[in-house]
């Protein structure tokens, strides 16, 4: 699936935040190729979105939000009280409703869908889904509208228009009565959090040479990484010693860089990005995982993470690193966030700012999105 | 220093030592050096991402012994001369190896026993990319500086955009 637009409210820091993943003209020579659907040619989507902005301002929970939606759509249930994906624990107001509305498109059946789910903390209050098979040249703004006027294809009110069911928790209904088939794959790498991919992508026996190839970048005295067992290695250094990854995870993590340490995941969601069983449409959520990497690092795998991007998929990528805003990306690739008092998206396609051969950089160090951290108080102390 | 950054695309090893060994000298502009084949890179989009959108100054190292995809190597540099402030193209007569030979005053077959006194090219070409003290090395066997990449009679080969493009050694060397 592909997301075209993504609204909230009242969810973490997100009070009435909305981000647009569509853009109107297709640019002549954009570096990020194919970001529109190949038989409706005029529908334009994003498939790179660097996420920008100072620390705590939602780079990290908007990956959470977009993984719990991505799990609604699934037909999961997004009350896990042992992991993050719990919508109740995020509510930020628990006495008022907690909404989510997304438009996406599913290249596969070649159909526009919109969701719109409300909630309390007992569960869903109102869930209406609309789906229409996309026309073949039809411009964008009309398929929006037709989209948006559509009688719902599903439709639920907890008191109103119940299908019978008293509760319904907090799993969708029109997936639990089939009307929702939505094929959703995603590889979501958030900071400081249990990582998560879609079931059906998990990957469990790695390509070795590319854990080799992502290490040695990082660290040229690592010279071998051996298979011993399912999602276990040996990482080899020339002076003979070694350390292992067991089911995953490094055991002794202080023989390796830090930046080193983020390699493994980073060769590991790569490789989900290349495999198969992603199919060509994911959602790909890298979010800080090369903090340590030197920024030319970083850049290299950014590129490469872009070029490897299956055809209808999206890449969400959230960095604190200039040298990212000065790479040749489309302006419309970027979104900064920025928190006052909440946390909203800023857009600078849709400021003006939208000369494509233009840094944002320079825009960005003289804060004119606002969105650099207020140092004040470090600095006079 | 300038602060417009400078890169250098070359296609191998031993150009890649080459050029970071001149430039630690302070013989020729310094850059960061990345190995690529403009011959045979069919997805230009992925190196012009990562130049900066400040713009750049970009050496092109490349060799001439096969032209057959000429028309692929001059879309690549019409491309990155749109995302660039200039570009200096530097051909190798044949490869790097020849190059050096030609700035050595010696023939291609003699230069592995010339510089390392050793038989066979491969070899040399090994050692020329590992060499630590390559400029020390060169400067003692009568390497010449300002031969290399100075012939450019490939030109006419290549049907190249005029904008922003120049060729040759003079643009390289530092004063």
């Amino acid at each position: 699936m592909i997301f075209l637009n993504v609204a909230l409210k009242n969810i973490y820091m997100f009070q009435d935040a909305k981000l647009d993943l569509s853009y109107p003209r297709k640019l002549p020579s954009s570096t990020v190729e194919n970001e529109w659907l190949e038989d409706f040619p005029k529908i334009n989507f994003k498939r790179v979105l660097i996420l920008s902005g100072a620390n705590a301002s939602g780079k990290t929970v908007f990956g959470k939000v977009l993984c719990i939606i991505n799990n609604y759509i699934a037909g999961s249930s997004i009350n896990q009280s042992t992991s993050w994906l719990d919508i109740k624990k995020v509510m930020f107001d628990k006495k008022k409703p907690t909404s989510f509305k997304v438009e996406f498109l599913t290249p596969k059946t070649a159909q526009a869908h919109k969701l719109a789910v409300i909630f309390d903390q007992d569960g869903l209050i109102e869930e209406s889904y609309t789906c229409i098979d996309l026309q073949r040249n039809e411009p964008q703004s009309a398929m929006y509208k037709r989209l948006r006027e559509f009688e719902p294809t599903s439709y639920y009110h907890k008191t109103k228009n119940n299908h019978d069911i008293t509760n319904a928790g907090f799993t969708s209904v029109a997936v639990s009565q089939g009307k929702m088939k939505v094929p959703s794959m995603w590889n979501y790498r958030l900071c400081e959090v249990d990582n998560t991919s879609g079931s059906q992508g998990r990957i469990t026996a790695h390509d070795t040479n590319i854990i080799k190839t992502f290490l040695s970048a990082f660290d040229s005295s690592i010279t071998k990484v051996k298979s011993i067992a399912a999602e276990s290695y040996k990482i080899e250094f020339s002076n003979g010693e070694h350390v292992l990854i067991d089911k995953g995870k490094l055991l002794d993590p202080d023989r390796l860089s830090r930046g080193t340490h983020e390699a493994i995941d980073i060769a590991m969601f790569y490789e989900a990005m290349k495999n198969e069983s992603f199919g060509e449409s994911a959602t790909f959520y890298l979010d800080e995982m090369l903090a340590y990497s030197h920024t030319e690092a970083e850049q290299s795998i950014l590129n490469l993470l872009i070029d490897t991007l299956p055809r209808h998929s999206q890449l969400f990528y959230s960095t604190h690193n200039y040298d990212i805003l000065d790479m040749n990306l489309p302006v419309h690739s970027h979104v900064f966030l920025k928190k006052d008092k909440y946390s909203e998206f800023i857009q600078p396609e849709k400021m003006g700012y939208n000369q494509n051969d233009r840094s944002l950089l320079g825009y960005v160090k003289n804060d004119v999105f606002g969105t650099l951290p207020s140092m004040d108080a470090i600095n006079n102390l | 220093m300038s602060k417009v950054e400078t890169i250098y695309f070359v296609e191998g090893e031993c150009e890649k030592n080459f050029i970071n060994s001149f430039k630690t000298n302070r013989a020729i502009i310094s850059g960061k050096v990345r190995i690529t084949n403009l011959w045979e890179t069919a997805n230009i989009n992925r190196i012009i991402r990562s130049l900066p959108k400040q713009g750049a100054v970009i050496y092109v190292a490349f060799d001439t012994d096969v032209t057959s995809e000429a028309e692929r190597f001059c879309a690549n540099i019409k491309a990155l001369s749109k995302h660039c402030r200039k570009i200096i193209l530097l051909p190798q007569h044949e490869h790097f190896e020849d190059e050096l030979a030609f700035a050595c005053q010696q023939a291609t077959r003699d230069l592995p026993s010339y510089l390392y006194g050793l038989s066979s090219l491969s070899e040399c070409k090994t050692k020329l990319a590992q060499d630590k003290n390559l400029v020390s090395n060169l400067n003692a066997k009568g390497f010449v500086l300002a031969r290399m990449w100075s012939r450019t009679d490939i030109i006419e080969q290549l049907i190249l955009p005029k904008n922003n493009i120049q060729w040759g050694i003079e643009y390289v060397l530092t004063d």
